[in-house]
């Protein structure tokens, strides 16, 4: 077979799996349903300025409206919606434009009056919730911090479940997109990662359809980043524990995948994988229990994609010990899952970072694959973040950074713990002791 | 982004888009575009291997090459329907359907950029992406652009919206908390205990060995796709519940559709193993997944993956054996497949697919009937081997009967084997005198021979009368042989008086006996020389050399050769007669 029809064959089966892969109950559904929000959503913005809030005309417009939210909740969860550049997204589901008004505008445009970019659900609202919604959004904007006082007054009339949101735009990535405003804001993504996660098991509780186009945008953005930012390592407040958990498997795991320069490819699969690690908690409660909870939970997923397989797979042996032999040897990803998980629930153990890292070298050739522990340290380091640590000159300084060479192994950046925060290049500082 | 739209519509749209002019660079983009689109649209109108994608392919490459080669890097600018370069519009489409710009806007591209170096994989893994776009797929586990960043494109790099971020205006907002949703708790140890602290031991930065390193790499690649997906479902089948099994049979479903996608034949193989390993109930839910591979059309498409005359492998003998639990019908495919290598020239038929087709065969006599009725000749003997296996006394004159009244050759020369090889008998013999009438002369040929070998003497008569009505209309000279030959066995002195008549036809006497005399009919010699070759005694020499010299006064080289021919046959005879 020449190169042309090698192509052609290569060309065929990828779309064959692309086919494979998709779901087109769910796509079908966001979009119709999705389609139909919007659609609903805006013709009431406008009609109902013509009708008192309790006008028979408006009853069965809104019905439907309340439906459509309601069953697109019960899928989806929390629902996002976002009118940006005149398209409108549903939970990063690109839904059709509805029908334009006679003077152009759209919902970007009649959200924009309240400098909201969009409304996010955060259970289905009631028939007069959305009377009310409607409501709010058709009077005057205030004219200070209108989005602030459209929250208000939806509070005001009871709305406790919607939320304007902020004024988007498309942020800009790749090759041509260095502009500094687009960058990836870390803090920003390690909350977004961390709320995903905690989606994830709220949705696997309910019983709920997983969407996993999120999750892998926050691994395309962490690997964009690099997993090891010094930035990244920061708690946030709000932060569930298992949500965090699930965020910091991912970065321990994209960080072994870059030791063991594995393709693009295979890390964004990995990382999806390590974010829904312990999904099956949801399902099944602690434990054991929870590794088949959550392989089950992920295999429910409609479609055949090789990520699907990984991920499964990464889930059901990521508490594998490499010595098991029951069953076979654990995948790739499993094996890596193992020691970002142990070496992650170490640190939740309340076990300084360098000693959970010298534990884990420990387990190496018994529980861990000792060659991918090499390349687990070769990039967290002797001192992994989080550290806590004493300087001969008396400072205590928390390490911030993964190994930056192979030369500052054990010297990685830090910051000082007391006053205000200092950055200490510990090539450049001697460590006294570990905390 | 992803897309929530409708598939593009496959109708018979033209793929045609209008050139634009401009600069030579500016003309030369817009060839490449309207290659680039008509080639990823291509697969919503055609099979990837039809020779309309082969073309498209082909002026995809050579337009981007030569843009490449006489321009250097091609750096688009994606807007919702238009594509510029150098600020310069290159393609345009207002059909959102159809434009290639709109369909990249609407993804999420903003900029394209191809450089010089780009290699053919990149170019066809950039086409991919867009066309997997253009059929229509509605993926909720990749979109556009998280497809291009994991093709990892060294030679083509693009800006994307790779996110929604909160606008410049945004204001602060702390006034009113956000009514932001309450996770789930879970206990702290949600995770089961934390691992055991291990005593540390020395370690420090080392590299990895490369070795080591595609090691790990050939653990996750194309190849390990397939066993890893049965693995999948073998582990979680291990031990599940009824209320597992709903999430496992589409699991299981999903995985058979992918390998049957890929006809990766062993893994399939060990599909069948893990579902034909349930038990119970696990068994009765299960098993329906099997089925689909178990239709006829896809056990041909099995079967195909085994080139003609190759040896069928050991995995797809044990699969189609496994499908048999699951309603598998092998015995057509397999007699198909047998038919295909057969026709093919292959010298000797496979004997594991024989094996199974026999297998196959089993308790299916009518089937096999019915098979040999449309059979092609090469696989009538196979069929009427499976026959007599699997029905030694089965071949009665009434198999062979509904053979006859098939309307193959091949079938009714199998029905007059039947009876020829079932020996003399009314039945049999009353069939083969009904063969005579075949419209097909192999038939007929055959069924002579059959009731000369069975020595049914009422048959001589039937050959006398079929000779001269063929005659009447033209009998070949194959023909003319057989039935001579026939007549002769069934009966050497009726025979010889026959011949002699038709050889000396009996001539009137009289006076018009000069201007009507009888004369020999040129096809009924042609069967007297044929048939006296066997008919012993000098008075056939004598028939044989006057029919030969009538030959040669008639200037008839042909009959004059077949009648030496008969002589020195039939000397041959007389000798080993004595």
């Amino acid at each position: 077979m020449d190169e042309l029809g090698r192509a052609q064959e290569s060309l065929g089966r990828s779309i064959g799996r692309a086919r494979a892969g998709e779901d087109p109950e769910l796509a079908g559904i966001v979009r119709e349903k999705g389609e139909q929000l919007v659609g609903l959503l805006f013709g009431l913005l406008r009609t109902s300025r013509a009708y008192a809030p309790d006008n028979p005309a408006l009853n069965q417009p809104v019905a439907e409206l309340t439906s459509a939210i309601a069953r697109l909740a019960q899928l989806l969860g929390a629902l996002h919606l976002v009118a940006v550049e005149e398209q409108v997204y549903l939970n990063e589901i690109r839904v059709r434009t509805p029908q334009q008004g006679r003077d152009g505008k759209n919902l970007a445009a009649e959200l924009s009056a309240h400098e909201a970019g969009g409304l996010s659900f955060t259970s289905a609202p009631s028939e007069l919730q959305v009377r009310a919604l409607l409501q709010c959004l058709n009077a005057r904007p205030a004219p200070e911090r209108p989005r602030a006082a459209l929250r208000h007054a939806l509070l005001a009339k009871g709305v406790d479940n919607v939320e304007p949101a902020p004024l988007q735009r498309f942020r800009i990535a790749g090759a041509d997109g260095a502009k500094a405003a687009d960058r990836v804001e870390p803090k920003q993504l390690v909350v977004r990662g961390v709320e995903m996660v905690e989606d994830a098991w709220e949705g696997v509780a309910e019983g709920r359809r997983m969407n996993i186009l999120p999750l892998r945008r926050v691994v395309t953005d962490l690997l964009e980043l690099s997993p090891g930012h010094d930035e990244l390592w920061w708690d946030p407040p709000a932060a569930s524990a298992h949500g965090l958990h699930g965020f910091r498997v991912c970065q321990y795991s994209l960080l072994l995948a870059e030791g063991l320069r594995l393709s693009v490819a295979l890390k964004q699969d990995l990382g999806v994988a390590a974010l829904l690690h312990d999904v099956g908690v949801a399902r099944a409660g602690g434990g054991e229990p929870h590794v088949r909870a959550g392989s089950l939970a992920l295999l429910q997923q409609p479609g055949f994609h090789e990520g699907k397989v990984r991920r499964v797979l990464a889930v059901y042996d990521h508490h594998r010990q490499i010595v098991e032999t029951v069953g076979g040897r654990s995948t790739l990803f499993g094996r890596m899952l193992h020691i970002a998980d142990d070496y992650d629930n170490l640190v939740r153990a309340a076990i300084s970072p360098a000693r959970a890292i010298a534990s884990i070298s420990g387990g190496a050739g018994i529980r861990y694959d000792p060659v991918m522990f090499q390349a687990f340290i070769n990039r967290l380091g002797r001192f992994p973040p989080g550290t806590l640590l004493k300087l001969a000159d008396g400072r205590a300084v928390r390490t911030t950074s993964v190994v930056r060479s192979p030369e500052t192994f054990a010297l990685p950046r830090a910051f000082t713990t007391a006053g205000p925060p200092e950055e200490v290049d510990l090539s450049q500082a001697k460590i006294a002791a570990v905390l | 982004m992803a897309t929530a739209e409708p598939a593009a519509q496959p109708a018979e749209e033209s793929l045609e888009e209008a050139a634009t002019g401009g600069t030579p660079a500016t003309r030369d983009a817009n060839a490449v575009l309207r290659a680039l689109s008509k080639a990823a649209r291509a697969f919503t109108l055609y099979d990837a291997q039809n020779e309309a994608v082969r073309r498209f392919l082909q002026d995809y490459r050579d337009a981007l090459d030569g843009f490449l080669r006489a321009h250097g890097a091609l750096g688009l600018e994606v807007r919702p329907f238009e594509l510029a370069l150098r600020g310069e519009v290159v393609h345009a489409e207002k059909d959102r359907e159809k434009s290639l710009a709109s369909r990249l806007y609407r993804d999420g591209i903003r900029r394209l950029t191809i450089q010089p170096g780009v290699t053919w994989e990149e170019e066809l893994k950039l086409l991919e992406v867009l066309s997997v776009r253009f059929i229509g797929v509605r993926q909720q586990e990749e979109d556009v652009v998280t497809l291009l960043t994991r093709a990892a494109f060294r030679s083509i790099s693009f800006a994307s919206v790779a996110g929604l971020v909160g606008s410049a205006q945004d204001e602060p907002d702390e006034a009113a908390p956000a009514p932001r949703r309450t996770a789930r708790a879970f206990a702290a140890d949600f995770d089961g205990p934390p691992p055991p602290v291990m005593p540390p031991r020395q370690f420090g930065y080392f590299e990895i060995p490369a070795g080591a390193l595609e090691g790990f790499l050939a653990e996750e690649t194309p190849d390990t796709l397939p066993g890893n997906a049965v693995r999948m479902v073998r582990e979680l089948l291990d031990d599940a519940n009824q209320e597992e099994m709903k999430t496992l049979v589409p699991a299981v479903e999903e995985v058979r559709d992918f390998l049957l996608s890929e006809l990766e034949i062993k893994h399939l193989r060990d599909l069948a193993r893990v579902v034909a390993g349930q038990h119970g109930r696990a068994a009765a839910t299960l098993g329906p997944a099997l089925r689909p591979l178990a239709a006829p059309y896809t056990l041909q498409k099995l079967l195909a993956t085994v080139p003609p005359g190759a040896e069928a492998p050991d995995a797809l003998i044990e699969l189609l054996d496994l499908l048999t639990s699951y309603g598998a019908d092998l015995l057509d495919p397999l007699l198909d497949r047998i038919d295909v290598a057969l026709a093919s020239g292959a010298k000797k038929i496979d004997a594991t697919l024989e094996t199974a087709a026999l297998r196959a065969a089993r308790g299916k006599k009518e089937r096999l009937l019915a098979r040999l009725q449309t059979a092609s000749p090469a696989l009538v003997e196979i069929v009427l081997r499976f026959l007599r296996s699997v029905d030694p006394g089965g071949l009665s004159p009434e198999v062979a009967r509904r053979l006859l009244e098939s309307g193959e050759v091949a079938a009714r020369l199998a029905g007059v084997r039947m009876l020829d090889e079932a020996g003399a008998g009314e039945a049999a013999d009353s069939e083969l005198l009904k063969a005579l009438e075949s419209d097909a002369v192999e038939v007929r040929i055959a069924a002579a021979g059959a009731l000369a070998r069975h020595q049914a003497k009422k048959a001589f008569s039937v050959i006398q009368s079929h000779v001269l009505a063929l005659d009447a209309v033209g009998i070949d000279e194959r023909e003319a042989e057989a039935m001579g030959a026939a007549l002769a066995a069934l009966d050497p002195a009726q025979a010889r008086e026959l011949f002699a008549g038709w050889i000396r036809p009996p001539q009137a006497t009289g006076l018009l006996s000069r201007l009507v005399g009888r004369k020999v009919r040129r096809m009924l010699a042609w069967t007297a020389a044929a048939g006296l070759v066997s008919v012993p005694g000098e008075e056939t020499l004598a028939l044989l050399r006057d029919a030969s010299a009538q030959a040669q006064s008639q200037a008839d080289d042909d009959l004059k050769k077949r009648c030496l021919k008969s002589i020195a046959l039939w000397r041959r005879g007389a000798q080993t007669r004595g």
